[in-house]
């Protein structure tokens, strides 16, 4: 399928490496994306300021700039998602990235089925979630309205703070949300205890909802990021 | 034999002191009383005792006077014993003369017996004094030598350096030792305020020492105007470092002995110095070696280890590019081959840097409160493809606590030790995950259904680059499991492969973690 550049939804890509701006070129134009590319943290900047595209893919490994500081140039004017590329080592890089604003994050060398899945969720996210109080992921249904839920037709019950926890991976589902979104947003921003009371809710979470909790199917942990709550187009 | 140079003290100022020591005022009373006692005695006891007998009595007060007080008050001591026997006793009575030449003989002996009691009782309780003092310093530098043997680090050695130096001599003390360059560097001070630690002058008489191997400073030869007293810790002709101590508030009297006390500091710490530097170097070297021996053993694995995937993806590549023979299945065969080598080169490439880390010694534990389900959940997602061919039994007991480890490295153990779980069992066969906690540890087990570990393999398969011969001629670098080894130890922990009952290995981690229950944190949340 070629892309149509008029009326295709336009992805920058900032990354140095011309072998995967090539590799990007073919994907997200096969996927019908008119794509953009600058192989600067500068040059990203410029492009983005000047061309407006509607998502932003950022490496954060540039020669010239760091990436998390592109991350906070672009929040200061621009709202479009951006998803981070970055190698394992990059790790706290990319926390910081993420709680600077950055939408999702994939890790080199990545799958393309699993990139095309953030674009999509990253997308579907700019539209306002709260006309949709329905969650649907596999067996779990999350009446938010009625503040019901069910796994596989059953009833689930949840203390508070849990149903906070749930809803608002659920209301994000497919985005990773970093343990510090997660604490700030459940415990707010004046009181954020440590990541432990996370890892014991998740763990309840997970033994009221997943088959087996040794290998989530729903909640699924992104080590040493936070968690993301699957959605079939999530997962590649 | 040499005197050590703390024993060799300097004897006159102290013996001139002994002199005049003070003495204790129930002394001169119980001297004054032992007169009085013998002169009554035998003045009441009238003709019992004979002349010498008084003579010999009067001695008792004199011998105590020489035992217990100083030489003056021994001396005068004798000399009111012969007076009072003179007046008292010898005849004439009650005047100071005598009428037989003869007891001026008897006056002289009974001086001379107080003098040199006084004199050899103060020498000897002189010396024990001196021997008390020069075993309380050896006790000091004994303790200081024990101490410093088990410090290896150079910033632990200076800290401990101005510590007991200052404890021991009881003025500021500086060391400094060379910095990268080989400037002297002030490395620590007991005080960092005060003012030797903070002068321009006195950090210039510890330059002048470091630079020239003598001692400086206070009362020496060379910049005596300075408050401190420097010492090089000189081996041979390289200068270690310089101890600086402030000896300007010490009296006349006391800084000799101090000054040698603050040599033989600086002579241990050199030894300790020296040492330590020796084996620093011997470390890097050994450190040297090893990565030499590592590089080697990486080479030859490595072009082997990235030939073999880089030749499937290539293979299956131009395959695909070349021939349109293929049907949809053997495309997607091929192209299934490529991912699987892709996959496996970024578990080579991550296993690399793991050992690198493990290897230099920078492997940091990046600890927290870590959910031991969720632990294994994101080492087992990793091989998602694999659990639709084999079953996959996890066993976790109920309400395991949280643990404090490092999460993401102790998933990647499990990852490891699933990785040869799968390639060194036959396909479709079980993989079991099984965690536990008792009082004093987790333990966390991976087991297979494969052909199982000889008992003398059992250590072996955790040494770097060992790898088991098995029909099965699976491919690997050797450096998985004894990643897994480095990242457990450095936790504490430890690592054994075991017999799976029923046939193949099963592979026990033992965590000592500090452990957090769940119901605690839950408690404080609802507060």
């Amino acid at each position: 399928m070629a892309a149509n550049p008029e009326s295709a939804a336009r992805i920058l890509v900032i990354d140095d490496e011309p072998e995967i701006r090539k590799l990007l070129r073919v994907a997200l134009g096969a996927h019908g994306f008119h794509m953009l590319e600058a192989g600067s943290g500068r040059e990203g900047l410029e492009r983005a300021a000047l061309d407006h595209p509607d998502l932003i893919i950022l490496d954060m490994g540039l020669p010239d700039i760091d990436g998390l500081e592109v991350v906070k140039s672009l929040r200061e004017w621009s709202t479009a998602p951006i998803i981070i590329l970055s190698v394992r080592e990059q790790e706290d890089q990319k926390i910081a990235a993420l709680d600077a604003g950055a939408s999702d994050y994939v890790t080199k060398p990545f799958n393309m089925g699993e990139l095309m899945a953030r674009i999509r969720v990253a997308f579907r996210n700019l539209v306002p979630q709260a006309n949709t109080p329905i969650v649907e992921i596999g067996g779990l249904h999350m009446d938010l309205y009625a503040r019901k839920t069910t796994v596989d037709g059953k009833e689930v019950r949840f203390t508070p703070t849990e149903y906070e926890v749930l809803k608002y991976l659920a209301i994000n589902a497919g985005k990773v949300i970093t343990h510090r979104q997660l604490l700030t947003h459940v415990w707010g921003a004046d009181y954020t205890p440590d990541i432990q009371y996370l890892r014991v809710y998740i763990g309840q979470l997970r033994k009221k909802i997943e088959p087996n909790p040794s290998n989530p199917s729903y909640i699924i942990t992104e080590p040493g990021v936070g968690y993301r709550l699957s959605t079939p187009e999530s997962s590649a | 034999m040499a005197v050590p140079i703390w024993m060799r003290a300097s004897t006159r100022p102290r013996l001139r002191k002994n002199l005049y020591l003070r003495v204790p005022v129930y002394d001169y009373l119980i001297v004054a009383g032992l007169l009085i006692i013998v002169t009554l005695l035998c003045k009441t006891t009238g003709k019992f005792f004979n002349l010498t007998d008084v003579a010999m009595l009067y001695l008792v007060p004199v011998l105590y006077a020489g035992a217990r007080t100083n030489l003056y008050i021994s001396a005068g001591t004798s000399v009111v014993g012969v007076l009072l026997f003179d007046l008292l006793f010898v005849p004439p009575l009650y005047v100071f003369s005598v009428s037989d030449l003869h007891y001026l003989v008897t006056f002289a002996i009974f001086l001379v017996v107080g003098i040199a009691t006084s004199v050899i009782s103060t020498r000897l309780r002189w010396q024990a004094a001196e021997t008390n003092l020069a075993i309380a310093n050896l006790r000091t530098l004994y303790d200081l030598s024990k101490e410093l043997t088990a410090v290896t680090e150079i910033n632990d050695f200076a800290g401990i350096m101005v510590r007991e130096t200052s404890r021991t001599v009881g003025d500021d003390t500086v060391i400094y030792l060379p910095d990268p360059t080989g400037r002297p560097e002030l490395f620590a001070a007991s005080d960092p305020s005060s003012s030797i630690a903070t002068s321009n002058k006195e950090r210039g008489v510890a330059e002048w020492t470091f630079e020239n191997g003598q001692e400086a400073g206070y009362e020496t030869d060379t910049l005596p105007g300075a408050e401190g007293f420097y010492v090089p810790m000189k081996l041979e002709d390289t200068v270690l470092g310089v101890i600086g101590v402030n000896t300007s508030k010490e009296t006349s009297e006391d800084l000799p002995e101090k000054k040698d006390l603050v040599v033989a500091v600086a002579r241990l710490a050199t030894l300790a110095l020296n040492k330590m530097l020796l084996s620093m170097t011997t470390q890097h070297v050994k450190n040297l070696e090893e990565s030499e021996r590592l590089r080697t053993a990486l080479f030859n694995s490595m072009s082997h280890e990235f030939r073999t995937p880089l030749a499937s993806i290539t293979g299956a590549v131009t395959s695909l590019m070349t021939e349109d023979i293929y049907s949809a299945d053997e495309r997607a065969d091929l192209l299934m081959t490529i991912e699987e080598g892709a996959t496996r080169m970024n578990r080579l490439v991550r296993n690399l840097l793991d050992i690198a880390r493990i290897e230099s010694g920078t492997v940091k534990l990046n600890l927290g409160w870590c959910d031991i389900p969720d632990i294994i959940g994101v080492a087992v997602s990793e091989y998602e493809e694999e659990w639709k061919m084999r079953p996959l039994e996890i066993q976790t007991q109920e309400d395991l606590p949280l643990i404090k480890v490092d999460c993401q490295l102790l998933s990647q153990v499990l990852s490891n030790l699933i990785d040869n779980a799968i390639k060194y069992s036959p396909q479709g066969s079980e993989v079991r995950i099984a965690a536990s906690a008792d009082e004093n540890s987790v333990v966390l087990s991976v087991a297979d259904r494969g052909q199982g570990i000889s008992n003398q393999n059992r250590e072996k398969v955790f040494e770097k680059f060992y790898r088991l011969q098995t029909p099965m001629n699976v491919s690997g670098t050797g450096l998985g499991l004894s990643i897994c080894k480095g990242i457990v130890e450095a936790h504490g922990g430890g690592i054994r492969v075991e017999d799976n009952p029923g046939g193949g290995s099963v592979f026990v981690l033992t965590l000592p973690a500090e452990r957090l229950r769940p119901e605690d944190i839950l408690d404080e949340g609802a507060l």
